[in-house]
């Protein structure tokens, strides 16, 4: 008898299917479309989606990824905003405005009075400077205790004003305040990895750590627009997190997202075809920096290095691994969206036979053998697959061997000791950070061991010089070294976007995080 | 058979012991410091051994397994190393939206496998049986995010009938999620359909064969009534030992489909651990795996017994 009804069962189950496989879905749109009540303005309200891959850490101090950037940049606000072309914007700054004085070791900041932290509690120069304070401090461990290095004291000599004393004088000092770190925390908030009480144009309502963030406005943030209307105009954004870039590509072509960041190059051909995406794209110094570890054999020899520089079609790799959605270097760490700190150059021309003749001299007559380390993720082993066949023209056999990208930069920091390898190196706002972390004799990440004391000095009285001019002069000497005996060939990627058509105000930025400013954003319906 | 039943368990017990050792010792073994990968990896050292101690890493390995393995009986599976939020709830949630994508892939792919294996028996050796034993084979072995890839394009972005992405709120019930679900279940149904399809083939053939069968035929049974009565209770069994091994295997293989598609279930919960090395979430999600395999097997077992008293152990 059971069985009898086991297959009774069976048989409407197969109906069942039949009936589920045939209909048609329906598919609902995942907003619902609530009716505009009592509108700001035409500009206001909307929710913004995105996706992108999960945050590592929430807490400004240990931010690292993108991804935590983007978040940040939202609930908090910067005391010195960086705009889109790397230049400190005094409208968007916490600090209404600011003076140094004349040996450029005293940085005096007026804040704007009024601004509320989400929790309803005024914001002062006690929060700034608990800031810095805590960004500053070896104890806390945040990736900014170096850069801060050079402040001797923050003090506050009263509510809106707020004093940093200088060891040295440093011309990049503004746009270090604006690193992406230093989101103003409040000074009495005790768990900085739950709590997220800032000032930023966003709230955060909702965070679950693999599936999604939910923002809703600050109904009380500090700026307006043009017209005198209140900002954001947008109602709220929610980042739905996808390990994987091609689903988040799909989402945004099948409308379930709006707006995606850090657009790997791969995708933007077909989302260019797509007649309701618009891609957004601007120079960035986002390198993948090919380097040689120059203190064994065989790039210890200055002729291997320029042999192997020789024999590289830089265009060629821009072209096939970055899909021309960038730059080639002039085997240097300084690409050409410095513009004035650039060295303007023509493309060093390939020349099989000089990087042979390069090579003999050096005792390769007979062809060399180097392997190259290097990560998995796109497009690092394009580029180094291209490399490979046109070293393999030079007569060097390159081989390949590729590791997950968390091996590569894991707890045995495998890319600081292989002898070739290539490394992605995020966008900064101004060069000097490159020379001090990868290029000095002594540097921290000084992947390829280059020590040239030339280029020391040179770096060294760069990091100093107040004078625009003579501060162009210095670089461009380094980049004339670099070019000369360096251990790098560089290619600069473009920061990359795809959005909605439907989502205006939306301005492309050179910055690191290339995460663009939402507070001007809006839906056009 | 309550001995048998009681040999099983305990049977069930020591597998889930033996894989939570190994589970624990794999997890121990992923490249990269779990610490370095919270703070980032430009974090100072002392910030980095600072959590390293807090986090109890600093332990010997055997006693941070028995604390995992204690805390896991008692219910309390630890917090994830990430949000610092406790592990179960989360992980109990994301099994109920995987069970819900299992269950609905299961009413596509086994009554069609059925349908199909049963036609491809009748017709053997004729066109209609190549065409389904060829096609259902081909997507057996066509993987998930090759299959999916192409669902997407075609019927999500192309013709616009399904949703490209199914990164639905976890909190979705049933009746929100099946939109989003429905490509999902088609594709992992592709890769289950010629399984089925197959065992329900060669089952059918089999006692197509058999002489009760012919004598049943013999006496003057119109088709239909030999296939429901006679053939089908018959040859249905090893099918049945299949779709309940295969909840098992579901559960594993919706790794990379729910990765494809942004779905919160079990499996791109275990993807986002590993990226994140999110030891705990790992661990008490693989464990979630092993124990429905190991109970899969077990009904798998129970059923084949009661559907078929030739088997059928202790009295």
């Amino acid at each position: 008898m059971i069985k009898k009804y086991l297959l009774l069962m069976a048989l409407v189950l197969m109906a069942a299917l039949v009936l589920v496989s045939c209909a048609p879905a329906e598919v609902e749109e995942p907003v619902d479309e609530e009716p505009v009540e009592d509108a700001i303005s035409e500009r206001h309200g909307g929710i913004l989606r995105s996706a992108y891959y999960a945050p590592t850490n929430l807490d400004p101090a240990f931010l690292s990824t993108v991804a935590d950037d983007q978040i940040g940049r939202q609930w908090s606000d910067f005391l010195v905003y960086v705009d889109e072309d790397n230049i400190p914007d005094q409208s968007r700054s916490v600090a209404e405005n600011w003076e140094v004085d004349e040996e450029g070791t005293e940085w005096t900041f007026s804040l704007r009075e009024g601004i509320l932290f989400h929790d309803g509690k005024e914001m002062t120069s006690r929060d700034v400077v608990f800031t810095f304070d805590r960004l500053s401090d070896p104890d806390v461990g945040a990736a900014t205790v170096g850069l801060y290095s050079n402040i001797i004291e923050i003090s506050a000599p009263d509510d809106y004003t707020v004093v940093f004393q200088l060891e040295d004088p440093n011309p990049d000092f503004l746009l270090d305040l604006g690193d992406y770190h230093a989101l103003i925390m409040d000074a009495d908030n005790e768990d900085f990895a739950t709590n997220w009480n800032g000032t930023g144009p966003f709230m955060i309502e909702r965070y679950e750590p693999e599936d999604r963030i939910i923002f809703t406005r600050n109904p009380n943030y500090w700026m307006s627009d043009d017209q005198g209307n209140p900002l954001p105009y947008l109602d709220g954004i929610e980042i739905i997190f996808l390990s994987e870039s091609s689903a988040q590509v799909e989402a945004l072509r099948g409308g379930q997202v709006d707006y995606l960041i850090y657009l790997p190059t791969e995708f933007v051909p077909m989302l260019e075809e797509d007649p309701n995406i618009d891609v957004y794209q601007v120079p960035s110094n986002t390198a993948y920096v090919l380097r040689m570890r120059s203190d064994q054999p065989p790039a210890d020899d200055n002729r291997v290095r320029q042999a192997l520089k020789a024999g590289t079609n830089r265009s060629d790799i821009v072209e096939g691994a970055l899909g021309g959605y960038g730059a080639a270097g002039r085997d240097t760490p300084i690409g050409p969206a410095y513009e004035l700190y650039y060295l303007d150059v023509p493309e060093p021309q390939r020349d099989v036979e000089r990087a042979r003749e390069l090579l003999a001299e050096a005792g390769y007559g007979d062809g060399l053998d180097i392997t190259i380390h290097t990560q998995e993720s796109s497009p690092v082993p394009a580029i180094a697959t291209i490399w490979q066949e046109q070293m393999a023209e030079i007569g060097a056999n390159v081989d390949i061997q590729l590791v997950p990208s968390d091996v590569y930069y894991g707890a045995d920091n495998m890319w600081l000791e292989v002898d070739f390898g290539i490394t992605d190196w995020g966008s900064r706002p101004y060069p000097q950070p490159y020379l001090d972390l990868a290029y000095v004799c002594d540097a921290q990440w000084n992947e390829s061991h280059f020590c040239d004391p030339e280029l020391d000095e040179l770096a060294a009285a760069a990091a100093k010089e107040m004078d625009t001019d003579e501060r162009v002069r210095l670089y461009h000497e380094i980049q004339e070294i670099f070019m000369e005996r360096g251990p790098i060939i560089t290619f600069f990627v473009n920061n990359l976007w795809g959005a909605n058509e439907k989502v205006r105000g939306l301005v492309p930025t050179s910055g690191l995080g290339t995460a663009m400013d939402l507070r001007p954003v809006y839906l056009e319906e | 058979m309550l001995t048998y039943l009681l040999r099983r368990f305990g049977f069930i017990f020591l597998t889930l012991i033996l894989a939570s050792i190994i589970i624990f010792s794999v997890t121990q073994f992923l490249p990269g410091d779990v610490a370095q990968i919270i703070l980032g990896q430009f974090a100072t050292e002392v910030a980095v051994e600072n959590l390293r101690e807090e986090l109890g890493l600093n332990k010997p390995l055997h006693m941070q397994y028995l604390n995992w393995a204690g805390g896991f009986i008692r219910g309390d599976w630890g917090d994830s190393l990430v949000s610092r939020l406790p592990v179960r709830p989360m992980v109990m949630q994301r099994l109920g939206n995987s069970a819900m994508l299992a269950g609905l892939a299961l009413l596509i792919y086994v009554p069609l496998g059925i349908i199909l294996g049963v036609i491809a028996a009748l017709k053997r050796d004729k066109m209609p049986d190549q065409l389904i034993t060829g096609v259902s084979m081909a997507f057996v072995g066509l993987p998930e995010f090759v299959s999916g890839l192409l669902l997407i394009t075609f019927l999500a972005i192309g013709a616009g009938w399904f949703p490209a992405n199914s990164s639905i709120d976890p909190d979705s019930t049933f009746m929100e999620s099946l939109p989003y679900l429905i490509l999902p279940a088609i594709t992992v149904s592709l890769s289950g359909l010629g399984y089925i399809a197959r065992m329900t083939r060669s089952g059918t053939i089999d006692v197509l064969r058999t002489d009760y069968v012919r004598a049943a035929e013999l006496k003057g049974l119109s088709g239909s009534q030999v296939l429901i009565r006679h053939v089908l209770r018959n040859s249905l069994l090893p099918t049945v030992t299949i779709v309940a091994m295969g909840i098992g295997w579901l559960l594993g293989g919706l790794i990379v489909t729910e990765a494809v598609y942004g779905y919160p279930g079990l499996g791109r919960m275990i993807v986002y651990g590993i990226q994140r090395q999110d030891l705990p979430i790992i661990q008490a999600a693989s464990m979630i795996v092993v124990a429905v395999y190991s109970f899969s097997n077990l009904a798998a077992d129970i059923l084949y017994g009661l559907l078929n008293p030739r088997i059928r152990v202790g009295k």
